[in-house]
C-alpha cells in the first residue's frame, strides 16, 4: 500500500521544485527522516537535481547516524533503485520453525542493501518478526558497527529492539558499550536482561562491569540473574560481595547464577560459603545441583 | 472407571482360577502354526486388528457396516479340530461362550455371525458336530478390544467334560522405533532457498527405490515432514493397517498424508486433537525407544517419549490416546529450554548388535564437543559458521564455551538422568555425541553445530544406515570436500557403533539455519513388530485395577 502511495507521489513530484533548497543538507535529511509524508518527501529528494550524489556521498561520515543513513537511502534510490525496490518487495517465508521468518532474496544479502533494509525496517508497519528478520540481515551484511546503536534509538517494538541488543555481540567494543549502556537503561526488563546477556557473551564484556554491578540491584528478576551470570563469566572480583548477598534471592535463576558465578570468580570463596550446605537442598533442582558440585569439590 | 475397563482384570482372574482349579489344560482351540503352543491361553492370545479401515471405500469404517464388507481382511482365525466332537454323547453339547468386552468383537462361523456385538449381544453358540475343522473368524471393533472365547464340552448334568479358552485381543496402535526394518523413506525435494540437492542425492544413492524425494513445490516448500506425521501400525498375524498420525500442525504439508496413504483399505490417516497447534504438537517431538526394561518392568515394544514445558504441551487428546495404548507407556522430558522444543534435538537411539540390549542411546554432549575443539588450531577458518557470527575455531570460546557448559550442567545432565530412569540405561549404553547449542534470541536454544543427534536410522537389508548433518567444522562450505578431514565427523564416527554406515548430508541452509536438522526433514515407514509374540500382558493390564 505504501509503495503505491510512493509511486503516485513520485509522479506528482517529478515536476516539483526542490522542497528544501534553502537549507543545509544534513538538516534537509533530518527533516526527511522525521517528515510525516516520508515517501513524498523522499521522492522529492531522490529527484532533486540541485542535490548531487557527491554531496550525499560526502555525508557517509556524518556524526549523526540518522543523517548518514538517510543520505545512503536517498543515494541508493538514485544509484540502484532496483535494489531498493527489491528489498521493499521481498517476501518473507516461514522456512524456519518456531514461527521465525527468513528472507530468501539473495540481493538482500549484500552490504549495499543495508540502507534499503533499514528503510523497510523503519518505514513499514510489518509485524515484529519481519523486523527481526531485517535486523538479522543488516547484521549479517556487516552492519553491526554502523547501524545497531542508531537502530536502538529509533525502534519502538521491544521484540525487535531485543534482537538489536542481542546482535551487539557482533559490534566492535565502542559501539557495544554505547549500545549496551542505552539498553541497560531500557524500561523493558527483557531488554535490560538481554544487555547483560550480551555483555557476558562478549570476550571484552568486562568493560561493562560497572553497569553489570549496578544491574545486580535491578528490580526485575531476569536482569539480576543475567548480570550475575555475566559477572561470573568475566571473573569480576568486585562482584563477590553483591553476588554473595544474592544467594538468598527469591528468584531461583538469580540464586543459580550468583552461586555459579562465585565459583567461577573464586572457587575457594564458593566452597567456604556458609550457606552452601543448605543450598544443596535448595527447592530449585538446578541450584541444588550446582551447590552439590561445589560442595563435593571441598 | 468405565465398566468395560473392569472387565479385563476380572476376565483374567476368572480364567486363571478356572484353569488352575477346574479343568485340565486341553488344547481344543488353535490359531495356526505361528502361534506357540499354549499362546492362546495367555494374554493377549489371538491377536487381531481393529476393523476400522474402509475396504469398500464407502466412507464408513468396515466394523460399522456390520461385518462382511467386500475385500475386508481384518479378521483373525481360530480353528476347532473335529476331534472335539469325538465321543460326544447324544445328551451332551459343545458350545462356544464369549466373555470380556463382548460388544467389541464379532465371531463368525461359515460367514455367519455367531457371537458378539449385535442388536442383542450373542454370548453363547452351540456347535453342530462336524467331521471337518471349523474356522472361526474374529473381528474387532477398536484398538485393544479384549475378549475371550471358551469352547466347552458339557455333559447332561451341565458339568464340563472339557474346555479350552482363548484370549482375543485387538492390537494397540504401535509407534515405530529405531530398531525396526525400514521400508520407505521420504525427504522434501527443495530446489529453492539454497536447495538440498546433496541430501536428496545421498538418500537416493543409499536407499534406491526405498526412498522418495517429495516435490517441495507440491506442499508450499514445507520441509518439516517429520513434524507433520508419525507412522504407526495396527498388526496381527497376516494383517496390517498403517496408521498415519496426522499432526494438528496443519501447515503446507498437511495433505501429504492423505495423498501418500490414500487407503481406503489398510491405510488410515488419523488426527487426535484440534485447534491451534503449538510447536510441541509436531512429531519431531514424538519418539519411541527400542525395547527396554526399566525399574523391573519390561517394555518389549519400547516407550514413547516426548517433550513438554510448563506453558505448552502436546494436545491433550493425543496424550490421552497414547497413554491409553499402554504398551509403549509414554514418558516425558523437559524441552522448554529449546526454541523449537522437540525431543529429537538432543536425544536419539541407534542400533548396535554389540550393545547389551541391541542399541545405544545417543545424547547430545557438550564436553565431547570441546574435546574436539580444544585439539584444533584456533586460527582454523570455519566459513559456514559465519552465519552464526563465529568465523573461526577461536570464536568457539568464552561465550560459546561458558553458555554450553551451563547447558550441560543445568539441562543435559538432568535430562540424561531422566533417560537413565525411563529406559533403564546402563552407562555403556549411552553414546555421547559432540553437540553445542546457542540461544536464539527471544526463543530458546537451538543447535549451533548442526545437530547430529537429530538423525535418521534406516535399517535396510545391507545394514543400518545413519543419515545426519554434515557439521562443516572445517574450511569448506561444500559437502563434497573435506568430510574426511572434518574433526567432528571423525569424532562422531569414533563414538558411533562400528556396524553403522554413517552418511553426513548437507542440511545447512534449509534445515540447520531453519532450526531443524535431518530427522526433522525426514519420515519413514517400518515393518511392524509382532507384538503379540512379546511379553506385553503386564503392560496391557497396567492401570486396569
Amino acid at each position: 500500500m505504501r509503495r503505491l502511495s510512493f509511486v503516485l507521489t513520485l509522479l506528482a513530484l517529478l515536476l516539483a521544485s526542490p522542497a528544501h533548497a534553502d537549507r543545509d543538507l544534513p538538516d534537509q535529511l533530518l527533516d526527511l527522516w522525521e517528515h510525516e509524508d516520508y515517501f513524498g518527501t523522499l521522492t522529492g529528494a531522490v529527484h532533486d537535481t540541485t542535490l548531487s550524489d557527491d554531496e550525499l556521498a560526502a555525508l557517509v561520515d556524518h556524526p549523526d547516524w540518522r543523517v548518514r543513513t538517510q543520505a545512503s537511502i536517498v543515494l541508493l534510490w538514485r544509484t540502484d533503485p532496483d535494489l531498493s525496490e527489491t528489498v521493499w518487495k521481498a517476501p518473507t517465508y516461514r522456512g524456519r520453525r518456531a514461527r521465525i521468518l527468513r528472507f530468501a532474496e539473495p540481493a538482500m544479502e549484500t552490504p549495499e542493501a543495508n540502507p534499503a533494509l533499514i528503510e523497510r525496517l523503519l518505514r513499514t508497519d510489518e509485524p515484529a518478526k519481519v523486523g527481526i528478520a531485517l535486523v538479522k540481515l543488516i547484521v549479517a551484511n556487516g552492519g553491526a558497527d554502523e547501524h545497531l546503536v542508531g537502530l536502538l534509538g529509533v525502534i519502538d517494538d521491544p521484540a525487535v529492539r531485543l534482537h538489536v541488543v542481542s546482535n551487539l555481540r557482533r559490534a566492535d567494543l565502542d559501539q557495544a558499550v554505547l549500545g549496551l549502556s542505552l539498553a541497560f537503561e531500557d524500561h523493558d526488563p527483557a531488554i535490560r536482561a538481554e544487555a547483560a546477556r550480551t555483555a557476558g557473551w562478549r570476550p571484552d564484556g568486562a568493560a561493562l562491569a560497572d553497569l553489570l554491578l549496578d544491574q545486580l540491584a535491578d528490580a526485575d528478576d531476569e536482569p539480576r540473574a543475567m548480570a550475575a551470570r555475566a559477572l561470573g563469566w568475566h571473573g569480576v572480583e568486585a562482584a563477590i560481595e553483591p553476588l554473595t548477598a544474592l544467594l538468598g534471592d527469591d528468584d531461583p535463576a538469580v540464586r543459580l547464577h550468583s552461586l555459579r558465578s562465585l565459583d567461577r570468580i573464586d572457587s575457594d570463596v564458593a566452597r567456604r560459603l556458609p550457606t552452601l550446605d543448605a543450598m544443596t537442598q535448595d527447592s530449585d533442582a538446578k541450584v541444588a545441583r550446582v551447590a552439590k558440585r561445589i560442595a563435593d569439590a571441598r | 472407571m468405565k465398566p468395560e475397563r473392569l472387565l479385563l482384570p476380572l476376565l483374567l482372574a476368572t480364567l486363571a482360577l478356572g484353569a488352575c482349579q477346574v479343568d485340565p489344560p486341553v488344547m481344543l482351540l488353535s490359531a495356526g502354526s505361528t502361534y506357540a503352543e499354549g499362546a492362546l491361553a495367555t494374554y493377549p492370545g489371538l491377536a487381531g486388528v481393529a476393523n476400522i479401515d474402509d475396504d469398500n471405500n464407502d466412507g464408513t469404517p468396515d466394523w460399522e457396516e456390520g461385518g462382511g464388507v467386500e475385500g475386508d481382511n481384518e479378521r483373525s482365525l481360530l480353528y476347532i479340530q473335529p476331534d472335539v466332537f469325538e465321543g460326544l454323547r447324544k445328551d451332551e453339547v459343545v458350545r462356544l461362550e464369549l466373555g470380556g468386552q463382548v460388544s467389541r468383537v464379532r465371531v463368525y462361523l461359515n460367514d455367519r455371525q455367531v457371537l458378539g456385538d449385535a442388536e442383542q449381544t450373542l454370548l453363547r453358540y452351540e456347535l453342530t458336530p462336524s467331521d471337518d475343522e471349523l474356522v472361526l473368524e474374529v473381528e474387532f471393533r477398536e484398538y485393544m478390544a479384549a475378549a475371550s472365547i471358551s469352547l466347552l464340552h458339557i455333559d447332561k448334568n451341565g458339568d464340563r467334560v472339557s474346555s479350552d479358552t482363548a484370549f482375543l485381543t485387538a492390537g494397540p496402535l504401535i509407534l515405530n522405533h529405531h530398531l525396526q526394518p525400514t521400508e520407505h523413506t521420504w525427504v522434501m525435494d527443495m530446489p529453492i532457498w539454497g536447495g538440498n540437492e546433496h541430501m536428496i542425492d545421498v538418500f537416493s544413492d543409499v536407499l534406491g527405490d526405498a526412498f522418495t524425494g517429495v516435490p517441495g513445490a507440491d506442499y508450499g516448500y514445507d520441509v518439516w515432514i517429520q513434524d507433520e506425521v508419525q507412522m504407526a501400525t495396527l498388526s496381527a498375524d497376516g494383517q496390517r493397517i498403517d496408521v498415519i498420525i496426522d499432526s494438528i500442525r496443519n501447515r503446507e504439508l498437511d495433505p501429504w498424508a492423505e495423498d501418500n496413504f490414500p487407503g481406503p483399505g489398510d491405510e488410515l490417516v488419523r488426527t487426535w486433537g484440534s485447534g491451534p497447534a503449538n510447536s510441541l504438537d509436531s512429531f519431531g517431538n514424538l519418539e519411541i525407544s527400542p525395547p527396554v526394561d526399566a525399574d523391573g518392568v519390561e517394555y518389549p515394544l519400547g516407550r514413547i517419549y516426548y517433550g513438554t514445558s510448563p506453558w505448552e504441551q502436546i494436545h491433550w487428546e493425543l496424550r490421552d490416546f497414547l497413554d491409553s495404548q499402554k504398551i509403549q507407556a509414554p514418558v516425558v522430558f523437559d524441552t522448554s529450554w529449546l526454541c523449537v522444543g522437540h525431543i529429537d534435538e538432543y536425544t536419539s537411539f541407534v542400533p548396535d548388535s554389540t550393545a547389551p540390549r541391541g542399541f545405544r542411546f545417543v545424547m547430545a554432549d557438550v564436553p565431547s564437543a570441546f574435546e574436539v575443539i580444544d585439539g584444533l588450531d584456533p586460527a582454523g577458518p570455519l566459513p559456514r559458521y559465519e552465519d552464526h557470527g563465529l568465523p573461526d575455531v577461536a570464536s568457539f570460546d568464552h561465550g560459546v564455551r561458558l553458555f554450553n557448559e551451563e547447558t550441560q550442567e543445568d539441562i543435559l545432565e538432568p535430562e540424561l538422568d531422566k533417560a537413565r530412569e525411563f529406559f533403564g540405561l546402563a552407562e555403556e549404553e549411552i553414546a555421547y555425541l559432540p553437540s553445542l547449542f546457542f540461544n536464539e534470541t527471544g526463543c530458546g536454544q537451538a543447535a549451533l553445530i548442526p545437530g547430529m543427534v537429530n538423525l535418521i536410522v534406516a535399517n535396510m537389508d545391507d545394514g543400518s544406515h545413519i543419515f545426519t548433518a554434515d557439521p562443516f567444522f572445517r574450511n569448506s562450505v561444500n559437502p563434497l570436500y573435506g568430510q574426511d578431514e572434518d574433526p567432528f565427523i571423525a569424532a562422531v564416527e569414533e563414538m558411533m557403533p562400528e556396524e553403522l554406515e554413517l552418511h553426513f548430508v548437507d542440511n545447512w541452509e534449509i534445515y540447520h539455519l531453519g532450526l531443524g536438522e535431518v530427522h526433522c526433514g525426514t519420515n519413514y515407514t517400518s515393518t511392524p513388530v509382532r507384538w503379540w509374540e512379546e511379553n506385553v500382558s503386564h503392560l496391557l493390564q497396567e492401570g486396569e485395577e
